[in-house]
């Protein structure tokens, strides 16, 4: 089991009203899970959990077989994508510095600069965005940036993807080219773990979580679809 | 001499009908009424001719009309007095025109526009022939006040013109054994009057009035050019006590080897040093040139002028702008950019602090930068609003303080474009090397950890989920930042220091595609520009720090123009 979840509870400074409450869940190695949920359901804080971020209140959390927020190390063998908005774009890097980060973060950090290229090169050329290793950042589409940032998650070489909405804003193609990569990396054993609030295209994963500061539901992407609670939460969203 | 001042007077009192809008004939009911004075220097001299007549105050008392602020205590004191008397000079001629505004122009007199023969960019009165014109006109216009009493201010004048007679016979016996050529220079035009009637030369004065200066580079350069060889003395005047201009002059003269000597006075008393009047201060001033003239001394430094000039000031300058400039490529990007602000404006909070309760300046300036940052840090986090608002709070906050203790200090003589403008040139060899030493420390550190602080403010969430202690990084960028730019501040001022931090990383930002060639442009950039900077500042006769601002400044618009956006 790549990821254990045991009733846990975090609340944030000051609220009353807890982001999750008692939640139970478990991600499997070789799994590709949509996490999903309405804005405020608690899918970040879900994620910050499992990177060791947040104290929870109750319950635990288990990650490759250690507590993240005490064994710091187990953090290099999860790659965090944050939304690509989260990035300074100002900020003078090429596709290149940006995927090196991931590169020199990794468990496997290459020990010459030849392996170095290679590793980008590689992380480059599966999202399809190899032509764009020597562009800066800022001149990239929002599709191509999702894409850079995945990048950066492959160099690193990690055992579980962590994927903060990597499908806001991103055109098709993108988001086709982000889709295949991540299959690709579900079928090399990894735990691919992605959060979205809107509705986007199921047939990839294997897995729905549904939250609302509780897991509502879970199984099956056509049987968590076909939830009632699931289908009145989406569309509330949706009015 | 007694037939020139009584023609001198019976012309000028023509003259003051004209200069009093309103001859309000009230008079105090308690006791004498009270004429109000600038300096303490005028307020002896007219105590004297207007004894039994008027009581005199002087309104700036220790404090430098160069930093005089009009509080409403101040005001109500200058509206109440039955009449103000200010001299006419420099930055005194500013106090004299506040009064007037606040007194709407009722008796109010500039004694300048009844003094004829007197130079009015120079300390006149330092000398008793000058004294005793500023005596006859503060007479013209008390007789034009108080003509019932014009007897008294008559008798009175005359036993001060027998006073300053005395005085200046025993001068001339003081200063006739002096060694000669008696070769002398100053900050200020304090001594130039009283040499040309005592036969002294002043060879050099770094600033040719009493106004608001800049010190620059150049003046600096042709001030030690003027003195050095000359076997002169600088006599420093009391009233630039801790101003930027005496410590250009100090830090100079003794890396050149020409001596100091000093105080001497023009303006201010010091009852406590045993000077409670003009004539104290006369006799005060003539032992200083005395003993100064007994031993002349020869510049023994073996740098050409230029070099041990400039030298100093231009390796302090190089370290500060470079190590400023690389933490601030960091800043910058973490949108900190107005950040140095805050700190500046703080730091000034600091210093002016640090002034009043006589705490070292460097850490009075640095842990008020450090309270700046922290309380920036601290609102933002706890508002949740911009971080750009909390700062601009914050430092306008801070200036504000600064000015508020400033006006409520009394004597103080911190001036703030003292401040704002530090002159490079004043940098001792100690100061130069220890901030050389700490930008080393600076940029070390910074290459040390590029990966985790270019991570940080590129990348907050990533950096936090990949295991970067980011509150580490956060804090410790924030508390370097704060250094660095505190000990700039206090080096080359606070606009360079601020300028610094901003202006190279921004152009570096635009020329650069790499994070590598990015911390080399933003310190190449500051390297290049402290060159050209001191270079056009000589050339061009201005203050170093501001011209290497404009140095930045340009290049900036350059490659703004002629590259396409990041």
């Amino acid at each position: 089991m790549a990821v254990k979840v045991f009733g846990l509870t975090v609340f944030y400074n000051g609220n009353s009203r807890p982001a999750l409450e008692d939640v139970t869940v478990e991600f499997r190695k070789g799994e590709m899970v949509l996490l999903m949920g309405p804005n405020g359901a608690g899918k970040s804080t879900l994620i910050r959990a499992i990177l060791g971020l947040v104290r929870p209140a109750a319950g635990r959390v288990e990650v490759l077989g250690t507590d993240p927020a005490r064994d710091r190390s187990v953090r290099r063998r999860i790659a965090y994508v944050p939304q690509a908005r989260s990035l300074n774009v100002q900020a003078p890097l090429r596709v290149r510095d940006l995927v090196e980060m991931g590169a020199l973060l990794s468990p496997k950090r290459p020990d010459h600069d030849g392996e170095l290229a290679r590793r980008i090169e590689t992380a480059l050329e599966s999202v399809g965005l190899l032509d764009k290793i020597n562009a800066r950042i800022a001149h990239l589409s929002g599709g191509q940036l999702a894409r850079a940032l995945l990048a950066r998650a492959l160099a690193q070489d990690p055992e579980i993807y962590l994927l903060d909405e990597p499908f806001e804003s991103i055109d098709a193609a993108s988001e086709a080219a982000v889709l295949r990569a991540l299959r690709s990396e579900r079928e090399r054993g990894k735990l691919v773990l992605v959060t979205e609030h809107h509705i986007t295209d199921f047939s990839e994963f294997d897995r729905i979580v549904f939250l609302n500061r509780r897991v509502i539901a879970s199984g099956r992407p056509d049987e968590v679809l076909s939830n009632r609670s699931v289908t009145d939460l989406l569309l509330a969203g949706h009015r | 001499m007694r037939g020139l001042s009584a023609l001198s007077l019976i012309a000028v009192v023509a003259f003051v009908p004209l200069l009093v809008p309103v001859a309000d004939s009230d008079v105090g009911s308690k006791g004498l009424p009270t004429v109000l004075v600038t300096t303490e220097v005028l307020a002896d001299l007219a105590a004297k001719v207007g004894r039994g007549v008027v009581r005199v105050e002087s309104v700036l008392g220790r404090t430098s009309p160069e930093t005089f602020t009009l509080t409403p205590g101040t005001a109500m004191k200058v509206a109440d007095a039955d009449a103000f008397l200010y001299v006419g000079y420099g930055s005194e001629d500013k106090v004299g025109r506040l009064a007037a505004d606040v007194r709407r122009g009722v008796r109010t007199f500039r004694l300048l526009d009844v003094i004829e023969g007197v130079n009015p960019n120079e300390a006149f009165w330092a000398s008793p022939k000058g004294a005793l014109k500023l005596a006859e006109a503060i007479g013209l216009v008390l007789v034009q006040l108080y003509p019932e009493r014009s007897d008294v201010i008559a008798r009175n004048l005359e036993a001060l013109r027998r006073e300053l007679s005395g005085l200046d016979a025993w001068i001339r016996s003081e200063l006739e054994s002096t060694r000669r050529p008696l070769r002398v220079a100053t900050i200020r035009p304090s001594l130039n009057a009283f040499a040309r009637e005592y036969g002294l030369e002043v060879v050099a004065r770094l600033a040719d009035h009493f106004g608001t200066y800049e010190p620059n580079a150049a003046s600096t350069l042709h001030f030690f050019e003027r003195v050095s060889g000359t076997g002169a003395v600088i006599l420093m005047e009391a009233e630039e006590e801790g101003s930027t201009l005496a410590e250009v002059v100090s830090a100079n003269a003794r890396r050149i080897g020409i001596r100091l000597a000093g105080p001497i006075y023009y303006e201010r008393l010091d009852p406590e040093g045993g000077i409670s009047s003009y004539e104290d201060m006369v006799r005060w001033n003539v032992r200083v040139i005395a003993s100064a003239a007994a031993e002349p001394t020869e510049p023994r430094t073996g740098l050409p002028l230029i070099a041990a000039v400039l030298l100093p000031g231009f390796v302090a300058l190089l370290a500060v702008s470079v190590s400023t400039s690389l933490v601030g490529s960091f800043a910058v990007m973490r949108g900190w950019a107005i950040f140095g602000d805050a700190l500046s404006h703080g730091a000034i909070a600091g210093l002016v602090a640090a002034y009043l309760v006589g705490f070292d300046f460097y850490l009075g300036a640095l842990a008020a930068g450090l309270v700046v940052a922290l309380s920036v840090s601290y609102l933002e986090r706890r508002t949740g609003l911009r971080g750009d608002l909390v700062i601009a709070v914050t430092f306008t906050s801070m200036l504000a303080l600064a000015v508020v203790m400033l006006s409520k200090s009394g004597g103080a003589t911190l001036k703030l474009e003292d401040v704002l403008f530090a002159d490079v040139t004043a940098s001792t060899e100690e100061g130069v090397l220890g901030t050389a030493v700490f930008s080393l420390g600076v940029v070390a550190f910074l290459l040390a950890f590029r990966r985790p602080l270019l991570a940080y403010v590129t990348d907050p969430y990533w950096s936090e989920a990949a295991g970067i202690r980011t509150a580490l990084v956060h804090y410790a960028l924030l508390t370097l930042l704060s250094v660095t730019v505190i000990t700039a501040f206090m080096t080359v001022g606070a606009i360079p220091a601020v300028a610094s931090m901003i202006i190279p990383p921004a152009t570096a930002l635009l020329l650069s595609s790499s994070p590598r060639s990015y911390l080399i442009a933003s310190a190449l950039i500051p390297a290049l520009s402290a060159a050209a900077g001191v270079a056009a500042s000589v050339l061009f006769d201005t203050n170093v720090g501001s011209t290497v601002v404009l140095v930045y400044a340009v290049t900036f618009v350059a490659v703004a123009l002629t590259r396409r956006r990041p």
